[in-house]
């Protein structure tokens, strides 16, 4: 015997997978710009890097809900952008110790759906392998031994 | 005869039953106009409101009031009222201290009655001798789920307090945040690493 649904359950139900919908969706704002050209005055760093975000609401805000980050990376300034870390959410910092161009793009949102604009920060990583050369100088009057 | 006598009793129960908003919003906008109110994001200031205690302990309640409207209903509506009260002294050979300061804040919403239905906490703030020729800052976060019917909420922000010794003038400014967040966050990107210069 087939079961129907009252009109009730059923608005609960369509209710329910909006909300979810809603929610998955939202959870999920992804990044939207591509790499772009490194800004002026990036920073260096030998050998490693760690990136960490930091995201505030404000005094008022509603609190953060997520930040999302996205890293792109190349070896030499002529090669392409490569994705190192698709868009996803930000848990923690993460550290990078492979020479080469980095540039992360983050944003974050806040519990009432306000969006920050995407921002992006580019930095490099040198791996010095060359060791340091020291010389030695000696000064004073030189005398030979007969 | 019916017919005006029934208007009569409609007339009547109008009068004494009908809310006060438009009344009081008039309240607030003169207020505003006298206090330089501005809207700034969400956010109203009141400037330089200014306070007169000069006789000491007795109590001399300063209130202010504004309206804020509600524009949306969700969960995370909340009124923060953050005040800054500024004690200022023209008199320099006398110290200033506070004895007591106490603010209080009501947040109210239009009811069906001749007073306002408080609906927000009391929240008292209560400082004992500050020495004072500085601001103080008070932040009184008041979180309140907006429902359907609300159309407008109010606030009430009371401050008592009285100054140690005579003939001084204590100045109070208050801010006023209705706390609908209307701002994105920020976020900032930290490298951490040894920082070096090209080779």
């Amino acid at each position: 015997m087939e079961k129907k649904i009252s009109r009730k359950q059923k608005a609960g139900i369509i209710a329910t997978v909006l909300l979810i919908g809603t929610l998955v969706g939202f959870s999920s704002v992804s990044l939207a710009n591509p790499p772009q050209p490194p800004e002026q005055g990036f920073k260096l760093f030998r050998n490693n890097c760690t990136v960490s975000l930091n995201a505030t609401d404000g005094i008022g805000g509603s609190g953060v809900r997520f930040t999302s980050i996205a890293v792109y990376y190349k070896l030499n300034d002529a090669d392409a952008w490569t994705t190192l870390l698709a868009p996803t959410n930000y848990t923690g910092s993460i550290r990078y110790a492979i020479a080469g161009l980095y540039q992360v793009h983050y944003f974050s949102v806040d519990r009432c759906g306000n969006i920050e604009v995407e921002k992006f920060k580019t930095f490099r990583i040198v791996i010095d392998t060359t060791p340091p050369v020291t010389t030695i100088t000696l000064t004073g009057q030189e005398i030979s031994i007969t | 005869m019916k017919t005006m006598l029934k208007l009569g009793v409609v007339l009547i129960i109008l009068l004494f039953v009908s809310p006060i908003g438009d009344s009081a919003t008039k309240r607030a906008l003169k207020t505003s106009s006298d206090t330089n109110l501005v809207v700034l994001q969400g956010s109203i200031v009141v400037n330089e409101t200014q306070l007169h205690l000069v006789q000491p302990s007795i109590l001399i309640p300063f209130s202010q009031s504004i309206s804020i409207p509600v524009k949306t209903v969700d969960d995370f509506f909340m009124v923060n009222a953050s005040l800054r009260i500024n004690i200022v002294s023209n008199f320099a050979y006398h110290s200033n201290v506070v004895r007591y300061l106490k603010t209080i804040v009501i947040i109210t919403r239009p009811g069906y009655s001749l007073f306002y239905r408080v609906i927000g906490r009391l929240i008292n703030f209560n400082k004992t001798n500050v020495v004072s020729s500085g601001p103080l800052f008070v932040d009184v976060p008041l979180r309140y789920r907006a429902t359907e019917s609300d159309d407008a909420l109010r606030v009430f922000i009371f401050a008592f307090g009285d100054v140690y010794h005579t003939h001084e003038v204590v100045d109070v400014s208050c801010h006023y945040f209705d706390g609908v967040d209307h701002v994105p966050p920020v976020t900032t990107c930290i490298l951490v690493g040894n920082e070096t210069v090209p080779c």
